[in-house]
């Protein structure tokens, strides 16, 4: 559970407010995501759960303890973080020592690490690679040794906070259904900080953020079936298959449930096909 | 992909020498190092060869590879033979050229000296070739570690330096995409005077620094949010541990040590 | 300015142990002012490609013509300072080049160096800014001051103000949110329509390649896996497939629904709405 409470930031006294006043509740085991464009402030609500970065107003609940300078360390612990740039976060020289980092930091035993750490790059599929230098390795597969990486020391919330941005589509894909995999295999709070709405979609609930404020809020299928419009407007243009489906409505079609994919389309327009 | 070109030249293997703990090889070499300035006789010459020799074998390194990766050091040691005859003039004079003379103790020193230089880089070059930087470094960590009672920053030292090492290909790359880059906006490294050059760099060295200080940031909190707090309670994976071999390796070198000893006097 | 490759192959480290050949016998044509996309999974070589497009990397054998310029160069009279002028790169990430103490003097370092008279270079400079679409104000500024986006704009405009003929852009959108990518990718055809520069794009967004490009080259492994018309090249989708590309969304779409329901919808560059009548009409014509 995340929650914030009137929590404002900015970097100097001088600046404008670069999180406003933000009132906002995360449930236990929810996939969120955050979107917004660059310079919203969605990074920034990333880095103020983790206490990166301290927030100058208001509350933030992680867990139902509240953020404090004093108890920072503790709460972090529940935190897990993947990053943009897959280079600049792999700590180890091989992917085994990466993933051992996190696990040194807490004084795990040896013998212990060693099981862990085969057992999460089982769940990532990157077993094979288990003493690859990172040089030998592409983005994607860094990402995914970041995601196990964090993963391994069991947080009860993993945030990506804009992970695929620097990856290729098929990386991205990938990644995104790892991430699915994972939460399936044993749910945790997800917070996805991008600004693509093609993996938001994949997300419970999608929040979008604009100069450090919510502006909308609500599960993908409520935002495209109400907000379409005003998606639009914030600089977030539907993707293709929902415009499909849009265009579909304005021709008189009534799609129910609003599809969100190919699939979900493709069946809609089926039953309306046995209809006629 | 440059990475083969960092100094050190790893080569991963699975000999005697590969397989030794790297805090005997770091040991072993440090001394050995100090005792060959001690050699004052052919014979200790041939006994401190020999054992370079036997080194070489047992690393199954093979021999022009590292007669290649010692290539810059030629000229200090073809250096130090030219100083070392040319400065001393003691005993016969076996050559004469105008000023120029050669000196039989001249000779001798010259000979010894640059024979000793090319056995200390030979050995320096086979620990790099042997052990994986990061060995090196854990090896460091453990024998500088009494320092640390003194409130030397040990730990941190090493984990400096194995972060150093992990980003030297990614910082390699970096060069080459940004020379590349700006090259592309019509810098020329390669024609023009001195001071042409030198300025040349500046659009280079700008970009590689600001691109390092963000990784450095990036690192710095992808390691926080990890929860490193310092060197205190850490545990480690990489353990260092002799075995059997150590002991073989440590009984040879004592074995040699004392043939040494015995030879001096 | 046309560019030609002629059976090139490049080879990094050759003769070591690290040998790798990024190209084999690569061959096509590209006639002046055309725009063309690069696509390949990651690895296949577009890069490699790229960079002999102004001679940072001569061909191990084979030909490359840019123009009058023959790679490799075999006579000293020509000098790749005069080709780096012709043909601009961006870079990926082309804001990490950014080094000098003003925006102004970044955007000019190029011009600069390939001897643009002093006389010109405001003049350059205030075109370049309202092409990229920069604030005026922000040229006295520190280039490293600026956001992200701006600073990518700086970078492009730096490309730009030595006015090439053959402008290529490596992934020029890469890691910008979905407005900033439009309205930059449109910076990049309405340069392309007006000025008739030769445009060479590579690019992981397939609806980019789609919407922009006359001509596709699909590389895989090194070696020219297909080229010709975008929508040509979508329509064959297994081919695709094996190269590790996916499709653009709304060529998928069409390919699904066109199997689903048996329908012989062809992509025509429509829009989804007018995709959505299409779908109706014909969907009626089948019930009826």
């Amino acid at each position: 559970m995340i929650k914030f409470q009137d929590v404002s930031f900015r970097y100097r006294d001088t600046d404008a407010w670069v999180i406003d006043s933000l009132n906002l509740t995360i449930k236990e085991n929810q996939k969120v995501a955050i979107i917004g464009k660059n310079g919203s402030g969605k990074s920034t609500i990333a880095k103020l759960i983790s206490g990166l970065l301290l927030h100058e107003l208001g509350h933030i609940y992680v867990e139902n303890d509240q953020l404090t300078p004093e108890n920072l360390l503790d709460i972090r612990k529940k935190i897990g973080m993947v990053f943009q740039n897959p280079e600049n976060q792999f700590v180890g020289m091989t992917v085994k020592e990466d993933i051992a980092f996190g696990l040194e930091n807490r004084g795990v035993k040896r013998e212990v690490m060693l099981e862990k750490i085969v057992d999460i790059l089982e769940q990532v599929s990157m077993l094979e690679y288990i003493d690859r230098e990172p040089q030998h390795l592409s983005g994607g597969q860094k990402q995914r040794i970041a995601i196990a990486s964090a993963m391994v020391l069991e947080p009860k919330i993993l945030i990506l906070d804009e992970a695929t941005s620097m990856l290729d589509p098929v990386g991205r894909k990938e990644m995104m259904s790892l991430v699915e995999t994972l939460h399936n295999r044993k749910p945790f709070t997800l917070l996805m900080i991008t600004h693509e709405l093609n993996e938001a979609i994949l997300a419970d609930r999608i929040i979008v953020i604009e100069k450090g404020k919510v502006v909308l809020d609500g599960t993908p299928r409520e935002l495209f079936t109400h907000h379409n419009h005003a998606l639009d407007e914030l600089g977030f243009p539907a993707p293709y298959t929902i415009q499909l489906a849009k265009g579909l409505e304005k021709n008189g079609f009534s799609l129910e449930p609003f599809p969100l994919d190919q699939e979900e389309l493709i069946s809609a327009l089926w039953k309306l096909h046995l209809k006629r | 992909m440059k990475s083969w070109l960092v100094i050190g030249q790893y080569l991963p293997g699975n000999s005697f020498i590969h397989r030794l703990d790297p805090r005997t090889k770091l040991i072993i070499i440090f001394s050995f190092v100090c005792v060959l300035f001690f050699a004052n006789h052919w014979t200790g010459y041939l006994l401190f060869t020999t054992f370079t020799i036997v080194s070489i074998v047992l690393s199954k390194v093979s021999v022009p590879f590292l007669l290649k990766g010692i290539t810059p050091v030629w000229f200090f040691i073809v250096l130090t033979f030219f100083l070392h005859i040319l400065i001393t003039k003691e005993g016969e004079i076996l050559w004469e050229l105008g000023w120029f003379q050669v000196y039989e103790a001249g000779l001798q020193r010259s000979i010894e000296i640059s024979w000793r230089l090319l056995i200390l880089v030979v050995f320096t070059s086979l620990l790099t070739l042997t052990t994986a930087p990061m060995e090196i470094t854990d090896a460091l960590e453990s024998l500088l570690g009494p320092l640390k009672r003194w409130n030397l920053p040990i730990h941190e030292l090493a984990l400096m330096m194995s972060i150093s090492l992990r980003f030297i290909p990614t910082l390699m790359d970096e060069t080459e995409r940004i020379s590349k880059a700006q090259a592309s906006r019509g810098v020329d490294l390669k024609s023009g005077t001195l001071k042409d050059r030198m300025y040349a760099f500046i659009p280079l060295l700008i970009p590689l620094f600001i691109g390092a200080f963000k990784r450095a940031e990036d690192l710095a909190t992808a390691m926080e949010v990890r929860g490193y707090q310092g060197g205190e309670g850490r545990t480690k994976l990489r353990a260092l541990q002799f075995s059997n071999l150590d002991i073989i390796a440590a009984i040879g070198y004592v074995i040699v040590l004392i043939l040494f000893i015995y030879i001096r006097q | 300015m046309e560019i030609t490759f002629k059976e090139v192959s490049y080879t990094y480290y050759p003769n070591t142990p690290y040998e790798k050949k990024a190209l084999h016998n690569v061959s096509f044509h590209i006639p002046s002012g055309a725009f063309v996309v690069i696509v390949g999974a990651t690895g296949s070589g577009k890069s490699t490609l790229l960079q002999h497009m102004n001679g940072l990397l001569q061909p191990s054998s084979g030909k490359v013509s840019i123009g009058d310029y023959q790679l490799p160069i075999t006579s000293k009279k020509v000098s790749l300072k005069e080709l780096r002028k012709r043909v601009g790169i961006a870079f990926q990430f082309p804001e990490h080049q950014l080094f000098d103490e003003t925006v102004r003097e970044d955007i000019l370092f190029g011009p600069k160096n390939f001897g643009i008279p002093e006389k010109d270079m405001e003049h350059r400079l205030q075109e370049v800014i309202h092409l990229v679409g920069l604030d005026e104000e922000l040229i006295e500024r520190s280039p490293f001051e600026l956001s992200g986006g701006q600073m990518r704009k700086v970078a492009i405009a730096g490309v730009l103000a030595s006015k090439p003929d053959v402008l290529v852009l490596d992934e020029p959108t890469a890691g910008l949110d979905p407005i900033s990518r439009v309205e930059m990718m449109e910076l990049f055809s309405s340069l392309h329509r007006l000025e008739n520069i030769t445009t060479i794009l590579v690019t992981h967004h397939m609806e980019d390649a789609l919407k922009y490009a006359d001509y596709m080259i699909v590389l895989s492994n090194g070696r020219i896996h297909s080229k010709g018309k975008p929508v040509d090249i979508f329509n064959n989708q297994d081919a695709l497939k094996e190269v590790q590309l996916l499709l653009p969304e709304s060529i998928d779409m069409f390919h699904k629904l066109n199997q689903t329901f048996d329908l012989n919808l062809s992509y025509r560059g429509q829009s989804p709405f007018d995709l959505a009548k299409e779908i109706i009409s014909s969907l009626g014509e089948d019930s009826s």
